[in-house]
């Protein structure tokens, strides 16, 4: 490996350590790299310099021309790793300061446009809101629509009637108990009539 | 000349559906400085008020069609009255769409005050966020009418 070449970084201060070193061999893993150099698509040879500014390591490429620096690859991915939005996707953010700044230009230029056109100075214009705000004032009495109506999934729990029994109630209780007590008369009718007729065959 | 304190008050009155109170206040007004000082602060409620609804991202003209209709189906007195057609061109007009210098002063003011009414209907405003809104208003109608 050659001995790299150290010349001073451009505003370095005096008396600092702040050098890069200029190394001929080209970064580990390029291809491109031939004795530190490679051709730039325009035909310009490109340097590759590493060297080491306030203790943090650098890596810079120059074409003579302009400069780049050599910690991130452009348009590239980690394989595997794919995006999961576009870098442009900003959609989840808040507005930023320019959208901001545009948002209230716009609306400052559509309030001086409807200062212009909008903004009636009308001689009658009591008399006319007289008019138009009995029309509107059915929209301000009523509810705005609520989008849609609200279901409930909750079974319906009514609640307990404070009232007294009442005569529909009250003769559908009797109908009820009428209807029992018969069938109980019967089934008890019934069932003294086998009984006594075991009895009878048991003497026979 | 501003708009005045009453003006700010009788609007407000309307808006907040107190219709006795605002006809008592609009009485009282005077219709000299009502042609300028009440005329913009009613135009420029309409805006904020527009301005609030419909610049929402993804908002398209059908919506304002859509809600011009929905409006005139509210109440069979608005469905009379108000000229669908002028009110989405005032609603365009105050988003920076169209022209509106062929409508008369009357067209004009009704379809703001009708749309307005319906448009605060729909923000549902409590006492305090009334007041910010008709301070808003009067800021704008300040900047117009002085």
């Amino acid at each position: 490996m050659p001995e790299p070449h150290v010349v001073p970084l451009p505003g370095a201060q005096p008396g600092h350590r702040e050098t890069r070193q200029r190394t001929d061999a080209g970064p580990a893993g390029s291809d491109e790299h031939q004795d530190g150099q490679a051709a730039a698509g325009d035909g310009h040879p490109v340097s590759h310099y590493h060297g080491e500014f306030k203790g943090q390591a650098l890596d810079l490429y120059t074409d003579g021309t302009r400069w780049a620096p050599g910690d991130r690859v452009d348009g590239a991915n980690v394989a595997g790793d794919k995006p999961d939005r576009s870098p442009g996707d900003t959609s989840d953010l808040p507005p930023s300061g320019e959208q901001l700044l545009a948002m209230d230009s716009d609306k400052a230029s559509r309030a001086e446009r409807m200062r212009r056109e909008g903004y009636r100075q009308a001689d009658g214009v009591l008399d006319i809101a007289s008019k138009w705000t009995e029309v509107g004032h059915d929209l301000l009495a009523r509810q705005p629509p609520a989008g849609h109506a609200e279901v409930s999934t909750r079974p319906g729990i009514s609640a307990v009637s404070r009232e007294g029994l009442n005569p529909g109630d009250t003769a559908s209780a009797l109908l009820v108990f009428s209807a029992l007590a018969a069938e109980a008369v019967g089934l008890g009718v019934k069932n003294w009539h086998e009984r006594k007729g075991h009895r009878d065959g048991s003497k026979r | 000349m501003a708009v005045s304190a009453d003006e700010v008050a009788t609007l407000r009155a309307y808006l907040s559906g107190n219709m006795d109170e605002y006809r008592r206040m609009q009485e009282q007004l005077d219709p000299v400085a009502a042609r300028s000082g009440y005329s913009a602060l009613i135009a420029a409620a309409f805006f904020e008020a527009v301005d609030r609804r419909f610049t929402k991202p993804g908002t398209t003209t059908a919506d304002i069609i859509k809600y011009v209709a929905d409006v005139r189906t509210r109440s069979a007195k608005v469905s009379e009255a108000l000229d669908p057609q002028a009110a989405e061109r005032v609603i365009r007009h105050a988003l920076g769409g169209g022209a509106i210098r062929d409508l008369d002063d009357e067209t004009v003011i009704g379809a703001q005050i009708v749309i307005l009414s319906a448009l605060i209907a729909d923000e549902q405003f409590d006492d305090a966020s009334l007041d910010q809104f008709m301070s808003e208003a009067r800021k704008l109608a300040d900047q117009w009418a002085t």
